[in-house]
């Protein structure tokens, strides 16, 4: 990077992109900085819109997760509309899976929209990971909206249409559902087939199996254990 | 559960169904510690920086300790906490709620606010296709109705 910085072109600015995203989802202190010199910079050197459109998804990710909602939806809706202007399918869907990311705990109902174009863009080109976590977004939203039974055909249609069987996040998502209605057995039985996610060391996945786990302990009554360290 | 909110943020999604099932799983276990941990927890942001679910959950969280220690504003503490979840929060946490209200409501007196209040929690239950709610349904003791005597 110290070489790319000396004298910064679009390459630069795509590489700090880049490492952007490793530090945003990371939850590096780095995050912060990172993020904002990737997005001045491409603003500086003019990187075009396609490029900005990432550099927002990115930087608004941060905002996200430090609070900062509404900041966040802002550099979303920018990213989505720059998208759309550069004629950047796929980066307008991650502009669209992560908004509805953000939005799902202020307007689910927005959410599950965003979520369901970048669920359409998202099949047409064909691009399984961001798919994958589009879906996840959907049923998400669904379950935020208490349209259980939508997001739990949403789940299946992703396993069996999308060739998306091997997301073991989708049984998570499943799995919670089942703990909500207070169907533990199916829960335990999801949970039980996780392998990848157990061993992942993303925060993300660590959470998602607990909340699961919590909602599964809740569903058998064993409420004790959803506070672990009163377990 | 909440140990990720530094990487999560406090208003991710997953943040929020967590901190509301702690907070209702520490009510439940009579563990007023933990309550104070988790109001604790979003007391130390501004109100900004937190979801619509928690403020609303904080609201019920209160409302439910308020009635724990006999306070006479818990009724209105219930009443706002409704409110709040009703407009920002989700149709599950909107019932457990409305069965929080229902349960002090009853142990009051008022049967009929209890009822209504029940019946809508019953609605939201059969919507959801939700045993667990289903099952609270069936706990909260309503007073019987006063008959005439000769």
């Amino acid at each position: 990077m110290k070489v790319l910085r000396a004298d910064p072109d679009p390459d630069t600015v795509r590489a700090l992109g880049e490492l952007a995203v490793l530090e945003v989802f990371a939850g590096s202190p780095e995050a912060d900085r990172v993020s904002d010199e990737a997005l001045t910079l491409g603003q500086a050197l003019d990187v075009g819109a396609s490029l900005l459109s990432g550099l927002l998804v990115t930087r608004g990710l941060y905002l996200n997760r430090t609070g900062r909602r509404v900041q966040a939806i802002a550099y979303l809706r920018e990213s989505e509309r720059l998208a759309a202007q550069a004629g950047d399918t796929f980066t307008l869907a991650r502009a669209l899976g992560n908004l509805s990311y953000v939005l799902a705990t202020t307007d689910p109902a927005a959410a599950a929209e965003a979520a369901r174009t970048a669920v359409r863009h998202l099949r047409r080109i064909g691009a399984r990971e961001f798919l994958a976590f589009a879906i996840g977004n959907l049923a998400g939203s669904l379950r935020e909206l208490g349209d259980w039974d939508t997001a739990e055909a949403e789940l299946t249609q992703a396993v069996d249409s999308d060739g998306l069987a091997d997301i073991e996040y989708f049984a998570c998502e499943r799995g919670w559902l089942a703990a909500l209605r207070g169907d533990a057995e199916t829960a335990e039985t999801l949970l039980a087939g996780l392998r990848d996610l157990r061993s992942s060391e993303d925060p993300q996945d660590k959470v998602m199996i607990g909340i699961v786990e919590a909602f599964t302990a809740a569903a058998s009554r064993k409420m004790r254990c959803i506070m672990p360290e009163r377990c | 559960m909440l140990a990720h909110t530094d990487t999560q943020g406090i208003s991710s999604d997953f943040t929020s169904w967590a901190w509301s099932l702690a907070a209702r799983a520490a009510f439940e276990l009579g563990d007023t510690a933990a309550t104070g941990e988790l109001l604790a927890l979003l007391d130390a942001h501004q109100p900004g920086y937190l979801a619509p679910m928690l403020r609303a959950e904080r609201d019920l969280s209160r409302a439910r300790l308020a009635a724990s220690d006999y306070d006479p504003q818990a009724a209105a503490a219930f009443a706002a906490a409704i409110s709040s979840l009703r407009e920002l929060s989700t149709p599950y946490h909107l019932a457990h709620g409305l069965l929080d209200q229902a349960a002090h409501l009853a142990a009051r007196g008022d049967t009929e606010a209890a009822t209504a209040a029940i019946g809508e929690a019953r609605g939201i239950a059969q919507r959801l296709g939700c045993q667990p709610l289903a099952d609270r349904l069936e706990t909260i003791q309503l007073a019987r109705p006063r008959t005439a005597t000769s």
